[in-house]
């Protein structure tokens, strides 16, 4: 087992159990004494834990403190690949200075992901976890709406959402949606965020939908609208061939990821 | 006098010809005009007897004819003058001119000395100032032309086709053309003639016929026509497209063509940066291959230099090997220039590097295996397996092969002949996101397309070749169709 992997794993036992001793740890992991030791040393500098004789207690301050911040920043969602091709995608569209909105979704989180080491990027955002992941970009703007606060989901809405609204417009806006279908067109969850989308839609020159494959043929709520209501869609390779060809037919820019190794075309390292 | 009735044509799964119907007159002028692969010169070789229809019928004189061979074609008095020349070199002029139509005695003993007369004056008429018995291989390309024009003329045909036959004339020599042409028609012989030049059409048609996607979009008399209605019927009416395009950022130069200059180019200079996507419009003839086949190392230069740069360049290897090591080149005709169609798609994956996949001087089948199936997950190519052979697939997922195969070999430089030509539209798509990503991951790309449209969308510039010059450059966002169009057609 790798040392990133062990300290996953004393962690895990950490937060179950709150104290643990060496030899319960290096009988679970099947390794020495010594090796377990040297973990807990690290996890110590960390501030994940207090050492104690023959064993570790969990810092719990700390990790509370710890528990908040990640929430903030979004960390503790959970990784998914695809998701975070579509961000990147996004991320390439967005031109220095222009200003854009990106909206709620987890899609959209992987969006701010990517923006970290870009500089010269204004976002107007009510999703809490973009505003989170924005603030490690020092060189970014930011504006935050206002709004009632969506618990699970993290993002703004509401009265004062409209009101932070008034004034401005937005050469592209990001959104997620939770179904795309040729049926029931684009689909949201609730009424919240059908009244974000279509007040984004009024104000933005483009409107573009983020969303990876497992969102099509799938119906959700409530209906944004048909399919080309939206300027761009921002998709995985391997969503049906039908909605390719029905995008890219009716005006609709339709982009999909592919996973070329930035490596492999930096050219000159044959070796024959 | 000819009707042709709902011809189709198609090969796999590209319709070329669908449900053409058009009617030709004798004593008449009638130009097909449509961009490059429409299926034009499909359309004049099936009434030829050169390639079979798969549906469809031929009426000559109100009779239905079945055309099977040339020789067919010939008895019914149909003529085709190809795009192609057709000139033994090594024979005389006078023969290659009554080829197939000597002229004997009783049948039998070729008559020489009537022959070479007549050949005499065809050559004056034609303008020609060569002896009869020379051979043919020391006349240029225009005088080939003009003979294989007049070799036609001799077999007394009811119907002549020509295909694109005035584009390597000059104007003195189109004007004879155009002068024993007009005299055909007045004999009452139906004439058709092949272009993609507008102003051609207009001259000397009486009837002007548009192709557009394996259709007959329009047909006009001349006197109702006029450029800009022609053009229009060649664009179609705008269809809603939207191209893909990701606006990657440049990085730095990445090759550098300098003043090149060979047969066919005239000192070409540009330079393509990483993330930058270069088109080159131009007609067939104009060069535009000839280029990509400099750019690839295929025709040599006699002047000037292609330079390419690279984050890692030692200096060790030849400059010129490094330079075509990192071109990954994607033929129009991938079936038979770039694919093994009867190897499986890993073998046709892995061979161009295929040092990769060696140990020990051997050939690694698992690793090969292994690197062909990450290539193939990573380009989204939809196969059932691995060890398929490649002609099996669609057109989009071998052209996502041939991709492969140059992304394996660590290409940074990606040049493209009609990248989407015989593929359907989702495949389309794909093959654009592939752009994009190639962009978007420091390559650079050159395509060469006819799809003007396709230029326009995907490409951050177009360069405009003309026989062998680049005449213009441009961005593409500051172009429309129209434009792409009048900078081509202006001769």
């Amino acid at each position: 087992m790798f040392k990133a992997a062990r300290l996953a794993k004393i962690k895990e036992v950490l937060l179950d159990r709150d104290q643990v001793d060496v030899s319960t740890l290096s009988a679970l992991l099947n390794v020495s004494d010594v090796t377990i030791r040297s973990d807990l040393e690290e996890l110590e500098k960390e501030n994940f834990i207090v050492r104690t004789h023959g064993g570790a207690v969990l810092n719990e301050d700390y990790v509370k403190q710890k528990t908040f911040q990640d929430n903030l920043a979004g960390s503790r969602l959970e990784y998914n690949k695809y998701k975070e091709y579509v961000g990147q995608i996004a991320a390439d569209m967005i031109e220095d200075y222009e200003w854009v909105f990106i909206g709620q979704g987890t899609t959209c989180y992987y969006i701010a992901r990517a923006l970290v080491n870009r500089p010269n990027i204004n976002v107007v955002t009510n999703n809490l976890y973009v505003a989170g992941i924005m603030a490690q970009n020092l060189n970014s703007r930011v504006i935050v709406t206002g709004g009632d606060l969506s618990h699970n989901m993290m993002y703004l809405t509401g009265d004062l959402f409209m009101q932070a609204m008034g004034n401005i417009f937005f050469s592209k806006a990001f959104i997620g949606v939770g179904g795309v279908d040729f049926k029931s067109g684009f689909t949201v969850h609730d009424s919240s965020e059908l009244y974000i989308c279509n007040k984004v839609k009024g104000i933005s020159k483009e409107l573009i939908v983020a969303a990876d494959y497992t969102k099509f043929n799938e119906t959700s709520f409530m209906r944004i609208g048909p399919l080309n209501i939206v300027d761009a869609v921002i998709t995985n390779e391997n969503i049906p061939d039908e909605y390719k060809s029905y995008f890219f037919e009716n005006g609709v820019k339709i982009f999909t990821s592919y996973k070329i190794k930035a490596s492999s075309v930096r050219g000159d390292e044959q070796s024959c | 006098m000819l009707k042709v009735c709902d011809v189709c044509k198609s090969y796999g799964n590209a319709d070329v010809l669908k449900n053409i119907n058009i009617e030709f007159t004798s004593g008449e002028i009638h130009a097909i005009l449509g961009g490059n692969g429409v299926g034009k010169s499909t359309l004049i070789n099936i009434i030829a007897g050169i390639i079979r229809m798969n549906s469809g019928s031929i009426y000559l004189d109100g009779e239905k004819v079945e055309i099977t061979s040339p020789y067919e074609a010939k008895k019914y008095g149909i003529a085709v003058c190809p795009q192609d020349i057709l000139i033994f070199d090594e024979l005389s002029i006078a023969n290659n001119l009554f080829i197939g139509n000597e002229t004997t005695y009783n049948h039998v003993i070729l008559d020489r000395e009537e022959m070479l007369k007549e050949a005499g004056t065809i050559l004056k008429r034609l303008g020609i100032n060569a002896e009869p018995q020379r051979n043919a291989a020391k006349l240029s390309l225009a005088e080939k032309y003009l003979i294989q024009f007049a070799r036609i003329l001799l077999s007394k045909p009811k119907i002549i086709m020509l295909d694109e036959l005035t584009d390597s004339l000059t104007g003195s020599e189109k004007k004879i053309v155009y002068e024993i042409l007009n005299e055909m028609k007045d004999k009452g012989v139906a004439i058709i003639y092949i272009t993609h030049q507008i102003n051609e059409a207009l001259t000397i048609a009486d009837k002007i016929s548009v192709i557009k996607d394996g259709k007959i979009a329009e047909t006009v008399n001349n006197r109702e026509a006029n450029l800009d209605t022609i053009a229009g019927y060649l664009l179609g009416e705008d269809v809603n497209i939207a191209f893909p395009k990701l606006p990657v950022t440049k990085r730095e130069v990445l090759l550098e063509v300098d003043n090149i200059s060979n047969l066919f180019l005239n000192s070409i200079s540009f330079s393509l940066k990483r993330g930058e996507m270069i088109g080159i419009a131009g007609m067939v003839g104009s060069g535009r291959s000839s280029l990509l086949r400099a750019i690839i190392g295929l025709d040599k230069i006699s002047e000037g230099e292609i330079r390419f740069f690279s984050e890692r360049s030692t200096g060790k290897k030849s400059h010129r090997r490094r330079l075509f090591q990192n071109i990954g080149y994607i033929p129009e005709n991938r079936e038979d220039q770039g694919l093994f169609p009867k190897m499986s798609i890993s073998k046709n994956i892995v061979i161009r590097n295929i040092r990769k996949v060696t140990r020990f001087h051997f050939i690694s089948l698992n690793k090969e295996k292994m690197e062909s199936r990450d290539m193939v997950d990573r380009l989204g190519i939809k196969i059932s397996d691995i060890n398929d052979r490649v002609f099996c697939l669609s057109g989009g997922n071998k052209q996502k092969i041939m991709v492969a195969r140059c992304v394996f070999s660590n290409c940074s430089i990606y040049v493209f002949d009609e990248p989407t030509k015989g593929i359907d539209t989702a495949g389309k798509v794909e093959i654009y996101n592939i752009f994009n990503e190639l962009l978007r991951k420091g390559a650079g790309i050159i395509v060469v397309s006819s799809d003007f449209a396709e230029l326009e969308g995907m490409c951050d510039r177009i360069l405009f070749i003309k026989k062998g010059r680049i005449v213009a450059e441009c961005n593409s966002k500051d172009i429309g169709h129209q434009q792409i169009i009048s900078v081509l057609g202006e001769s």
